[in-house]
């Protein structure tokens, strides 16, 4: 053992006796216990078993486990910004019965976008029993000039009266859809459609049929008639 | 003011900081973080000096580690004894570093934080003469100082295998890493020293050591109750 004049090594000099070292052993696992309930789990895992967490507002230390997920589907940034205006607007089409050789049962109506823009829309056929009896074309194309290809991408073709979904632009140009009615009743399309967009003016590749938005229509609606040209007196 | 009363205060503050940063401050998460985590994914080769740093900075900041040698140098009075068993430590911790991380060993870092905390649970029992009191035998001290040095090592390596060390340059970053950690220890153990011995000339010493054994063993139990708890309530690390 250790010389006279130096104290023992490796452990107290006056060690506890055994009822002593138990108390002590359990008073440690006690207070050990207590710090873990009272402070450490409520602060670290946000659980409460004691009350006190709440009580002193150690709770409020926690914050979930964050798992950090790449904002990306492939390749592709799922989270996209534009310097183009969000815009939202409303459109009705009336769509006649194929049978009828002076409606229009058939036409396609596009809007303009720039590679990488998005817009969400939702149409609905309205009037239409059938809904087999009403076939869509989901699809994009550039508008080339002469001498060049067009570049096309088609979304969906299928049947059906009503379409929700949204696009991303693959490429600069005109992307929209062509609707056909195929039933035997004339119908109109109500869309809805909200993003970063310009619309093609009536007459235009893309809305060759001149159709107006409800916001359009009103618009004019709202300006005053040129005065009627008084010829009759 | 005597010096023994500077001595007394001294070494009252530095056991208080210990206790206080092991039992109070668990919100200091024991792991390699934040920009530090950035820099060791981005390495591509071997980085001599940032590594030494980071197992430095990993030693002096790790409260479970430095409680471990607080409780295995308290009653160590010779520089002899505290070579030895400071040499012994560093043998266990960097085996099971070098080969963890070599051999890819994949260890649940709260079971192997649970296991540090109860080492130290294990010393401040052996201090108080625990062993020979209650069952009439004493382990050997230089065994239970190599074996829990194993299952620091293993704590290491699970820091450094979460950080998904670059290939490029692994072995040269991972010994540059554990020679951090020994000058980490050093520097820390050169601190507690100071203390312990200033400490020790005062009279309060002995009427406090038990006291203090204690506390560093409550510290322990505080230890193993946040990593079990983690281990439950965060699954797998």
């Amino acid at each position: 053992m250790a010389d006279t004049n130096e104290p023992a090594e490796g452990h107290v000099a006056n060690p506890p006796n055994r009822k002593r070292l138990l108390l002590l052993t359990a008073g440690a696992a006690l207070a050990g216990a207590l710090i873990v309930l009272g402070a450490v789990l409520p602060a670290e895992y946000n659980v409460d078993p004691l009350g006190i967490g709440k009580a002193t507002g150690l709770s409020r230390l926690w914050a979930p486990p964050q798992i950090d997920v790449a904002a990306t589907a492939g390749n592709q940034p799922l989270a996209r910004f534009y310097p183009t205006p969000f815009r939202s607007d409303e459109v009705i089409i009336k769509l006649d019965t194929p049978d009828n050789p002076e409606g229009l049962s058939e036409l396609e109506y596009k809007v303009a976008m720039k590679k990488g823009a998005t817009y969400v829309y939702s149409w609905q056929v309205e009037g239409i029993d059938i809904p087999e009896e009403f076939y869509s074309d989901f699809h994009g194309h550039t508008l080339p000039k002469a001498g060049e290809k067009m570049v096309v991408s088609t979304y969906r073709q299928a049947t059906g009266s009503t379409s929700n979904g949204t696009v991303v632009a693959p490429f600069d140009g005109i992307h929209g859809f062509y609707l056909q009615n195929q039933s035997e009743k004339p119908v109109q399309v109500r869309l809805h459609i909200a993003g970063f967009y310009e619309l093609i003016p009536p007459g235009q590749e893309g809305n060759l049929a001149r159709i107006k938005t409800e916001g359009q229509i009103a618009e004019e609606a709202a300006k005053p008639r040129p005065a009627v040209p008084d010829v009759l007196n | 003011m005597s010096t023994g009363r500077i001595g007394r205060l001294t070494a009252l503050a530095g056991l208080g900081l210990l206790v206080l940063l092991a039992a109070f401050e668990p919100a200091l998460a024991h792991g390699i973080g934040g920009k530090d985590a950035a820099f060791v994914s981005a390495t591509r080769g071997p980085d001599f000096w940032p590594f030494l740093y980071l197992g430095a900075k990993h030693m002096v900041t790790g409260y479970d580690h430095l409680l471990f040698i607080l409780g295995v140098i308290f009653f160590l009075y010779r520089l002899k004894h505290v070579a030895l068993y400071v040499t012994l430590f560093s043998i266990g911790h960097s085996i099971t570093l070098l080969a963890g991380v070599l051999m890819k060993i994949e260890v649940n870092a709260y079971v192997v934080d649970a296991i540090i905390g109860l080492s130290v649970v294990y010393k401040a029992f052996d201090n108080l003469g625990g062993f020979k009191t209650l069952f009439g035998v004493q382990p050997d001290a230089r065994v239970a100082v190599l074996g829990f040095g194993l299952i620091h090592g293993f704590g290491l390596a699970t820091k450094l295998q979460a950080l998904r060390l670059p290939s490029r340059g692994l072995v040269e970053n991972m010994i540059s890493f554990n020679i951090g950690v020994e000058v980490g220890q050093l520097i820390a153990l050169t601190l507690i020293l100071a203390v312990m011995v200033l400490w020790r000339r005062t009279a309060s010493f002995g009427r406090l050591s038990i006291a203090a054994n204690v506390l560093i063993m409550t510290a322990g139990f505080a230890l193993i109750g946040y990593q079990l708890g983690g281990l439950v309530l965060n699954g797998n690390a």
